[in-house]
């Protein structure tokens, strides 16, 4: 079971107090009037499944019930950041270590971290 | 009662205490102290159980978690049933009934055993599939007939008295198993300031220090266990939980603890100061840091007949010997591939009985051990093993030959020696479970041929787990591990002393699993890897010659490794097989997959407290209690108690249903709303629609009347 970090309210909870909500960085069509049926298709219902590092959307549903993303990686389940809506990650596919993108809640989460047991 | 197998001293049992229990039916004597197995062997007895498939006799094998055979059904009452109890893992209480779960009319004389016997040839992997095939509609009918012939235990038919708790727990370092190893890693992790929970599935902790040859600092071992027992309970930042098994490792340092409180008390939880005692928590853990000191299994060899009674594991002859005071025959003979094992002779003929002979398969032993039981005058004859044993009921004998291990053949002639009790040892591997139920595959090692755990972040394995077996190395191992554990989640490195113990000069160890038999595998006398399915190394070959390649679909055709026993005893040994009739490396054919749980969970700790009215909540409306006090029947609907209907109280029978909801408002209870409530959903939209719809238990329904329409109140 999953030990997952809020980003909002900056603690670590049980895997219970959330809720998955599948990939996420999933832009809507500026236009869907002006999508083919495969993109809107494409856009609904198509989700990548990659083995390694994956972005994803989770809801703190009896928490904060704010959503915000998580980079998890699908072979050991190491949940490697999160980080709120709007922000990216550092880690991504090109960037297995870290450091893609400076995000202030990494920052925090590591200081959080670092300091829950000390 | 006498028990026949009991020393006259020696042992961690309390020889005054006496308790009585009762197996299949007929009383016995043990001590408190006891496990039920070991009780069973002091009174001399060998079959069991009857195997799962072909109804063979079984006796007990091992002394742990690992015991494949006697697993039997605990109670005495119908509501007290308890099955699948690993007898090796039951303390003795007064007054236990335990029974075997399989044989009939009884395990002594099993009528199955003759289709086992005569069909057994005819009673491949797939057997049921291949045969019961036409008609594919007749399959159902078959089912509850071979169902009903094989089986172990069933569940009580009434309510479970007792009652179970969750906890949630958090800790920094968690260590699981309280041998040398983990011993060593809480004392080191708790010295830091570290919170510490400490677990150990058995009826004491202490691990294979119990029942250890080697001296700590001096003194026996058990007394450096019982030293630093004292020193953990007497901090506060430790929480120590005996007759604990770690069952399940799940994401991220959770780990599910199962405790045993008063399991070894009697049938169901006696009270305490009036009140009925919790029979089982299951502890829910969050850990900073997880050290797995889980120890070895050891592996029997495989050979033809190695299922006959009397047939064990080398370590359990120790234990039971050394830690119950239990010697479970006469007359020994040892086959074994290590050094280790030669504890098991050396620890008989201090007992007083005759070691016949000890087989090793190497060219060359010569380690310490090794020389101790040559000084002793044991009969040692190299390069060979044990071939076949003899006996129906009870080992009469072991057919010992010289084998070409490369050629995986016999050489020369075999020597039948006499003996009632045949030890054997392939080797030991790592109890790699828990890390294994997170999905990683454990690693081959060819020094230690064994599989040790590949490790995910923030679990550390330590002694035994990891590989390191002399017990020196493995009190530092254990010790390095919980300082690590307790530093890496911020607690500063403090050392601890360890004992001194001296280390022991061990030979080399030889590849040996399934021990060649001068007759083909497929004609050879059955050579059993897995004694709790019934699967042979017969059937794994043949397996691998209808096309079942992988070892997951080996493992799936013969059922190796299934169910309760989670291959504990016999998996790398089916491994080795399927690798050698695929001509393939063991890391080649790789393992297959350990799910929790490590060993069978009573539902009741699963279940919590999360049960009868507490199962789901119930819901009140604002107006319940003025329902009530007009007697109101209910009906559920979702969590919410809704009135169904008011019965009047007048009448003497009181009203029935319809009656009930059919009366007309303006009486002296409100009664109509009831039937909009019970209404089955896809109406509720059409009533006021429909002219004369009936009601879902026959009864018109009116669909003009009053203005009292309860469509408001008719959500939800």
């Amino acid at each position: 079971m999953f030990h997952i970090y809020c980003p909002y309210c900056g603690e670590l909870r049980e895997e219970e107090e959330f809720h998955p909500k599948g990939q996420a960085h999933i832009a809507r069509p500026a236009d869907p009037t002006a999508c083919t049926d495969e993109e809107w298709g494409d856009y609904l219902f198509f989700r990548d499944n990659p083995r390694g590092i994956h972005h994803e959307l989770w809801v703190h549903a009896v928490g904060c019930r704010k959503f915000f993303n998580i980079t998890r990686h699908t072979v050991s389940y190491e949940i490697l950041e999160t980080y709120k809506m709007g922000e990216q990650p550092s880690f991504t596919a090109e960037h297995p270590q870290g450091g893609s993108a400076e995000s202030a809640t990494r920052r925090a989460q590591d200081a959080q971290q670092a300091g829950v047991h000390a | 009662m006498s028990q026949p197998n009991r020393l006259g001293q020696g042992g961690r049992i309390e020889r005054s205490r006496k308790l009585n229990f009762t197996f299949n039916g007929k009383r016995y004597q043990g001590h408190a102290g006891d496990t039920l197995a070991s009780a069973l062997l002091a009174n001399g007895l060998d079959i069991v159980n009857r195997s799962f498939k072909y109804s063979r006799p079984r006796g007990i094998v091992a002394a742990g978690a690992e015991e494949p055979n006697a697993v039997v059904q605990l109670g005495s009452t119908e509501s007290g049933q308890v099955p699948n109890v690993r007898a090796t893992q039951q303390a003795l209480f007064e007054g236990l009934e335990a029974r075997s779960t399989n044989g009939w009319p009884n395990v002594q004389r099993d009528m199955m055993s003759l289709v086992g016997k005569l069909g057994g040839k005819f009673m491949p992997p797939g057997f049921y599939y291949k045969t019961f095939m036409a008609p594919a509609s007749l399959w159902m009918t078959y089912e509850k007939y071979i169902r009903k012939s094989a089986g172990l235990g069933c569940s009580p038919m009434e309510n479970d008295p007792d009652i179970y708790d969750h906890l949630h727990q958090h800790c920094d370092v968690l260590v699981i198993g309280a041998g040398p190893a983990g011993l060593a890693a809480a004392l080191a992790a708790a010295h830091s300031g570290a919170r510490v929970i400490l677990v150990d599935e058995q009826e004491e902790m202490g691990g294979s220090l119990l029942d250890a040859r080697e001296r700590l600092d001096g003194k026996p071992a058990n007394q450096w266990v019982a030293q630093s027992l004292k020193t953990l309970a007497g901090m506060d930042n430790v929480t120590l939980l005996p007759r604990t098994t770690a069952n399940g490792y799940h994401d991220h340092h959770f780990v599910t603890l199962h405790e045993r409180r008063t399991e070894h008390l009697g049938e169901t939880a006696p009270l305490l100061n009036g009140r009925r005692q919790v029979r089982s928590r299951m502890h829910r853990v969050r850990a900073g840091r997880v050290v797995l000191a889980t120890g070895t299994h050891e592996r029997p060899l495989v050979y033809a007949n190695n299922d006959v009674p009397g047939n064990m594991v080398a370590g359990a002859v120790s234990t039971y010997i050394r830690r119950y005071g239990v010697v479970p025959g006469r007359r020994l003979v040892l086959s074994t591939s290590n050094d280790h094992a030669y504890r098991a002779a050396l620890d008989w003929l201090e007992s007083g009985r005759e070691v016949v002979a000890i087989a090793d398969a190497r060219a060359n032993p010569d380690g310490e051990l090794v020389e101790q039981a040559r000084a002793q005058g044991i009969r040692i004859i190299t390069g060979s093993a044990v071939i076949e044993a003899k006996g129906e009921t009870r080992v009469s004998g072991a057919r010992v030959a010289k084998v070409d291990l490369d050629g995986f053949r016999v050489i020369g002639k075999a020597e039948t020696l006499e003996c009632d009790t045949l030890a054997s040892s392939g080797g030991y591997s790592p109890v790699i479970h828990l890390a294994s139920h997170t999905g990683a595959r454990p690693t081959w090692r060819d020094d230690l041929l064994a599989f040790v755990p590949t490790l995910v972040k923030g679990v550390s394995a330590a002694g035994g787990a990891k590989g390191v077996f002399a017990t020196a190395k493995v009190l530092a191992d254990g010790e390095t591990a919980g300082r690590q554990a307790a530093g890496e989640v911020g607690f500063g490195a403090v050392s601890v002393s360890l004992p001194k113990v001296a280390v022991r000069r061990d030979g080399a160890a030889c590849a040996l699993y399934q021990v060649p038999h001068e007759k083909p595998t497929l004609r050879a006398p059955k050579q059993f890897v897995d004694l709790q399915n019934d699967v042979t190394a017969a059937g794994i070959e043949l397996a691998t010659r209808e096309g079942f390649e992988s070892i997951e679909h080996v493992k799936r055709y013969t059922a190796m490794g299934f169910g309760t026993d989670q291959g504990k005893l016999g998996n790398i040994n089916g491994m080795a097989i399927a690798a050698r009739c695929l001509d393939k490396s063991i890391p080649e054919v790789g393992t297959t997959v350990f799910r929790p749980n490590y060993t069978p969970v009573t539902f009741g700790a699963i279940v919590g407290r999360h049960c009868r009215e507490l199962f789901d909540p119930e819901r009140y409306t604002a107006m319940h209690q003025w329902h009530v006090e007009h007697g109101a029947e209910f009906e559920d609907v979702g969590q919410w108690k809704r009135p169904w209907y008011f019965p009047r109280r007048a009448s003497v029978n009181g009203e029935t249903r319809d009656d009930g909801t059919t009366r007309w408002p303006g009486s002296a209870a409100p009664c109509a709303r009831g039937w909009v409530f019970s209404m089955p959903r896809r109406w509720a939209r059409s009533t006021f629609r429909a002219p004369t719809p009936v009601s879902s238990w026959g009864a018109s329904i009116p669909t003009s009347g009053p203005s009292w329409r309860p469509a408001a109140c008719a959500t939800g």
